[in-house]
């Protein structure tokens, strides 16, 4: 196009030159053409500015981040006029076409379209645009190039991937598993009660039983009340949707992850994220987590500049202190999450932070607290090889 | 829009460019202002023809020629019957516009096919451009917009052809849909009238000029005039081994067209010591102004008529590139314009002197008055000796709108004057031996001075020019003895050599007379002349008592008449009788001859409609019999299962015409059942055969071609009894 240009001026000037110092028509015929070559290839392109059409959709109503969904789209010429360069460039910050080189150019002659089959990856959970994001023409000169910026972009909401979890490498949930086992034999005492009659009777403690003189049934309630707690951290930590959609994302896919594989594993766990209140679901059915994965899906992060708050209601949540152990999931490690870390290590409930970061997360002071681990998960990359 | 249209289209968008453009430059070649419709058509006619031929298919090709053959046999017999005579409409020009069409269409033809030939085609187009602005060719303004359209069009496709892309990347469609817009372009600047003179870019030229002038008088400053070139000298001396330079000095533009040459005085000199001119004239008489008024007032003196022997001619003069302070105006200088005056311009014995600057890019308007010294007349004025008296002297005055209120240019200081001149310009010149009998020769029987003047440059004229001469040795060291030098030695010189001479003799002769250097400038037209240095000139100027100062051109090759007709001679203008045309030929008046020209009129007609016919005729025979052949040909291509089917559609061709044409959405074996009534089985047993071929599998199915015949011949049979006129237009179009 530079080169175009070059040689365009170059003949101006010559015709400049040329009616400088000849008359007639030859010289200022040359002179006029020159000049109109351009007029003429920018009201070329404010034609096809005006007269292009492209249409865009695509099929699944419901996207779910990292899984391809068919999207079409047809660039169409209607008129008597071809449309030399066309090159159609996408949103490509959180989604990616597939298959597709978004530096070719079309060329579309009158009275036809190109229809375009392709993939629409979305790469994060959220809601955001995708799909065409601006058309660029240039003229059949290659003189100029307008690009035109969709104004009718496609708006996909995205819900997070379930990432299945082949086994747990941050903490040993099998021995998690087996201390449940083992509860009722270190503290017998405290976990009867008084039988009732719709107690089974094979649930009877016949040792307590004898020494109260009175039938006693093991009290069951340690499955609930020793499972694992997950704190879903939403404070959205930047206003920038470039750096939050990426941790939110990764945020939920480790819950999800962790959530579906503890209670593939009879764990109970109990999730608490904050959604303008605190929303806690206990997870231990293929019902409830499809319950929890729609609750999940649909949590909307905040951002507040003292975004502490969110993560101080949540570690306030009293029944936490029954757990066994609380994971916490967050973005960002601050005063909040060590005191609650401290204070549930203080009641000897162990403590693993998944600090999510986009960059390369680096460990905080935080790991000098004794029964808290953090582990850094970085925003991109497999799961699988991290959790 | 069809690919076959498409590649018509591409083709022709070439070609007609080119056959507009060759067009136009034969139209300017050949004189004519514009181009007539029927050049166009001429033109463009046969290339469309011809793009045709070379797109359609063969049938087609043959139908194109017939029906082109026919529309020219019908504008033969048009023209003809109007005209009343069997004649081809021809005209000089038919010839060579049908050759540009062939020419052009073969140009545009390979121009569409080869980037070589596009590049080949747009360089020839810029060659085209500069040759017409530099005047070399001629074609009609006009052609620049087809010959911008080939270049436009090339450059175009070359950039669809060079660009990368998807989709419909076919380059001729979209030559073909973008020629709108390039022709819209083409269009708009063909419709604007434009001006004829340049553009008068001042800011651009200011600066070219400004920057030029820096250049200019930086070396002016640095650079020293050159003794030995030619050109306006300071220096009076006579030099060798002069070298021709042809720096512009100064441009001149005049009033009228100037038919004799002009001189410019610069630098007078009245003392030669026999190597060089010196000037001791310092006095501040206005001489010049003395001079004219001398002249018009002894014109007035002899004649009413000034003009019959003095012309007021109009000059302007610029300087551009002269180093001098002289001012270069004519000898007999009437005026010039005020910011002259402004300029700081002295008179100096004779001289004009710029004082305090230099004259750079000066531009004066001078007025002079050119001698008719050529004519008979002039010479009778010449001759008379009587000097002009104080009525005729102020009439002058009057003539030069002079308002002489100080007295100093009066009839009373005329007379000093006259003393002026000859004690300044006058010298005693001893001349002897072979010189003196020369001269006295030369002199014999002259009635006037002015005549042995006219005598002497005669016969200078008849001597050699030489730009370098022998040098002048150091013994001539007086007026004396280098006109014996010079006039016997026979070596001859410049113009500085005989100005020289020439004043000498004519001082010799009692005359006073001046050596004057300036600029002699060729006649030409009104046109802005350059004058150059090599145009730098001495000549001789000889005052006659009563007449002024009269100039003259001894230098051989450079003299040229300076004439004009006198009122007197001027008469009414007559016209010879022109020839009457001729009477035209005698028509037959008897009734014999009208009734002969009746009878060949007759015999013309006939032959006007009886060979186009036959013409139309032969076309038809040889289509109809290329067609059969080909159609044979092409059956005999086919293997047996591809001419089974070709047979079988032929016959339900047949059947079409028969009326009984096999439906929409219809089965074979349901067409056969349906037309079975109407037409004989016999000639209905292709179809069964027809259907197996189509739906058998490949070799399971004999064909037999004899049956397949035999059904055509009974179906055309069929045809023949029950519409002859479709059996016919079958019979011929297979």
């Amino acid at each position: 196009m530079r080169r175009n240009w070059l040689i365009l001026a170059a003949l101006w000037i010559l015709s400049l030159m040329g009616i400088s110092f000849f008359g007639g028509t030859i010289s200022y015929g040359f002179f006029a053409v020159v000049t109109m070559i351009p007029l003429t290839s920018l009201l070329y392109l404010i034609l096809v500015l005006a007269r292009f059409k492209v249409y865009q959709h695509f099929e699944c109503p419901e996207i779910v981040s990292n899984h391809v969904v068919p999207f079409y789209f047809t660039l169409q010429n209607e008129d008597w006029f071809p449309f030399s360069g066309v090159r159609v460039t996408f949103y490509s910050d959180f989604s990616s076409i597939e298959g597709l080189d978004d530096s070719i150019e079309y060329e579309l002659l009158p009275k036809t379209k190109i229809k375009k089959e392709t993939m629409l990856l979305c790469r994060y959970r959220g809601e955001y645009l995708v799909g065409i994001k601006a058309v660029t023409f240039r003229d059949h000169l290659c003189l100029f190039k307008i690009t035109y910026n969709n104004r009718e972009p496609l708006r996909a909401t995205v819900i997070p991937d379930i990432i299945v979890l082949d086994s747990l490498k941050s903490f040993d949930a099998e021995a998690l598993s087996d201390k449940e086992s083992s509860a009722g034999v270190s503290h017998p005492d405290v976990t009867v009660r008084e039988y009732t009659t719709d107690d089974d009777v094979r649930r009877i403690n016949w040792k307590q039983t004898a020494r109260l003189g009175k039938l006693a049934v093991r009290n069951d309630i340690g499955e609930e009340k020793d499972g694992i707690g997950i704190i879903i951290d939403t404070r959205r930590i930047s206003s920038t949707p470039n750096i939050y959609l990426p941790t939110e994302n990764r945020i939920l896919e480790i819950a999800i992850a962790l959530s579906l594989f503890l209670s593939g594993k009879n764990i109970p766990v109990c999730s608490y994220h904050y959604n303008r209140r605190v929303e806690k679901h206990i997870i231990d059915s293929p019902v409830t987590f499809n319950s929890f994965y729609e609750a999940i899906s649909a949590a909307s992060f905040e951002y507040t500049p003292d975004g502490n708050g969110i993560l101080k209601v949540l570690c306030e949540e009293k029944d936490l202190f029954s757990k066994r152990m609380i994971l916490i999931i967050t973005a960002a490690i601050d005063d909040a999450a060590l005191e609650c870390a401290k204070a549930l290590n203080e009641n000897n409930i162990s403590v693993i932070i998944y600090l999510v970061e986009k960059e390369s997360p680096c460990i905080p002071k935080a790991s000098v607290l004794p029964h808290t681990k953090i582990i850094a998960v970085p925003a991109e990359g497999n799961l699988n090889n991290i959790l | 829009m069809s690919g076959l249209m498409i590649s018509f289209l591409y083709d022709y968008i070439y070609t007609v460019y080119v056959t507009l453009t060759a067009l136009l430059f034969y139209c300017g070649h050949a004189g004519m202002e514009k181009v007539t419709l029927k050049a166009y058509a001429l033109t463009l006619l046969p290339t469309v023809l011809l793009s045709l031929l070379t797109h359609l298919r063969l049938k087609e090709r043959l139908m194109l020629i017939g029906i082109t053959l026919a529309g020219m046999t019908g504008i033969l017999i048009v023209y003809s019957v109007s005209s009343g005579s069997l004649s081809f409409p021809y005209n000089p020009r038919t010839l060579p516009l049908l050759f540009i069409s062939l020419a052009s269409f073969a140009t545009g033809f390979i121009t569409a096919r080869s980037t070589i030939a596009r590049i080949s085609a747009s360089a020839a187009v810029v060659l085209f451009i500069t040759l017409t602005l530099e005047g070399i060719i001629h074609p009609l303004p006009t052609g620049i917009f087809p010959a911008m359209g080939i270049i436009l069009t090339s450059v175009c496709d070359e950039i669809q052809i060079r660009w990368k892309k998807e989709g419909f990347t076919d380059n001729k469609a979209h030559l073909v849909f973008t020629m709108p817009f390039i022709s819209a372009i083409l269009i708009t600047a063909s419709l604007i009238h434009y001006p004829a003179d340049p553009y008068d870019w001042k800011p651009f030229l200011r600066l070219r000029d400004g920057f030029l002038s820096v250049i200019d008088r930086i070396e002016y400053r640095i650079a020293p005039a050159s003794d030995a070139i030619t050109g306006f000298s300071e220096n009076g001396t006579l030099m060798t081994g002069l070298t021709s330079s042809s720096t512009e000095a100064l441009r001149i533009s005049a009033s009228t067209d100037l038919n004799s040459p002009l001189y410019l005085s610069g630098r007078i000199c009245d003392r030669f010591d026999g190597h060089s001119w010196k000037k001791n004239d310092r006095s501040d008489i206005p001489e010049r102004t003395f001079d004219v008024l001398e002249s018009i007032s002894s014109v007035k003196l002899y004649s009413d008529k000034l003009r019959d022997y003095y012309t007021d001619v109009s000059i302007n003069v610029e300087y551009t590139n002269t180093k001098s302070h002289y001012l270069f105006a004519p000898s007999k200088l009437t005026a010039k314009d005020s910011s002259s005056e402004k300029s700081g311009i002295t008179e100096d014995g004779g001289d004009l002197v710029f004082t305090g600057f230099n004259p750079y890019h000066l531009s004066i308007k001078e007025s002079y008055l050119h001698p008719n010294s050529d004519h008979p007349g002039f010479y009778s004025y010449m001759q008379s000796e009587t000097l002009p008296e104080e009525e005729q002297w102020k009439e002058a005055l009057s003539v030069m709108k002079i308002n002489d209120k100080n007295g100093a240019l009066s009839y009373k200081k005329y007379p000093d004057y006259r003393a002026f001149i000859k004690k300044t310009y006058s010298e005693d010149i001893p001349i002897s031996g072979e010189l003196a009998k020369r001269l006295s020769s030369l002199y014999e029987g002259a009635d006037s001075e002015y005549e042995k003047m006219k005598r002497l440059e005669a016969s200078m004229q008849e001597m050699k020019y030489n730009l370098d001469p022998a040098p002048i040795p150091d013994e001539v060291d007086s007026p004396s003895a280098y006109l014996e030098y010079f006039l016997l030695s026979g070596n001859g010189g410049y113009c500085s050599y005989y100005a020289t001479a020439f004043v000498l003799l004519a001082r010799a002769e009692g005359l006073p007379a001046r050596y004057v250097q300036g600029y002699r400038i060729p006649a030409h037209n009104k046109e802005t002349c350059i004058v150059t240095s090599g145009m730098a000139h001495a000549w001789p100027e000889v005052y006659f008592e009563g007449k002024g100062w009269i100039a003259f051109e001894p230098t051989p090759g450079f003299y040229t008449e300076s004439v004009w007709s006198m009122s007197s001679e001027i008469t009414a203008p007559s016209f010879s009788p022109k020839p009457l045309p001729s009477a035209p030929p005698a028509t037959p008046s008897s009734g014999n001859a009208e009734a002969v020209k009746r009878a060949d009129s007759k015999s013309h007609n006939s032959a006007l409609i009886i060979i186009p016919s036959i013409l139309i005729i032969v076309f038809f025979i040889l289509f109809v019999l290329i067609n059969r052949l080909l159609l044979r040909h092409r059956l005999r291509a086919l293997n047996a299962m591809e001419r089974q089917i070709f047979l079988s559609k032929d016959c339900l061709n047949i059947l079409k015409l028969l009326g009984c044409g096999l439906t929409e959405g219809e089965t074979l074996s349901e067409y056969r059942s349906r037309i079975s009534s109407a037409v004989m089985p016999e000639a209905l047993a292709f179809i069964s055969d027809y259907e197996n071929v189509l739906y058998s599998k490949p070799g399971s199915f004999v064909t037999d071609t004899e049956k397949i015949y035999k059904c055509r011949r009974l179906l055309l049979k069929v045809l023949k009894e029950q519409n002859r006129l479709r059996y016919i237009i079958k019979i011929l179009f297979p």
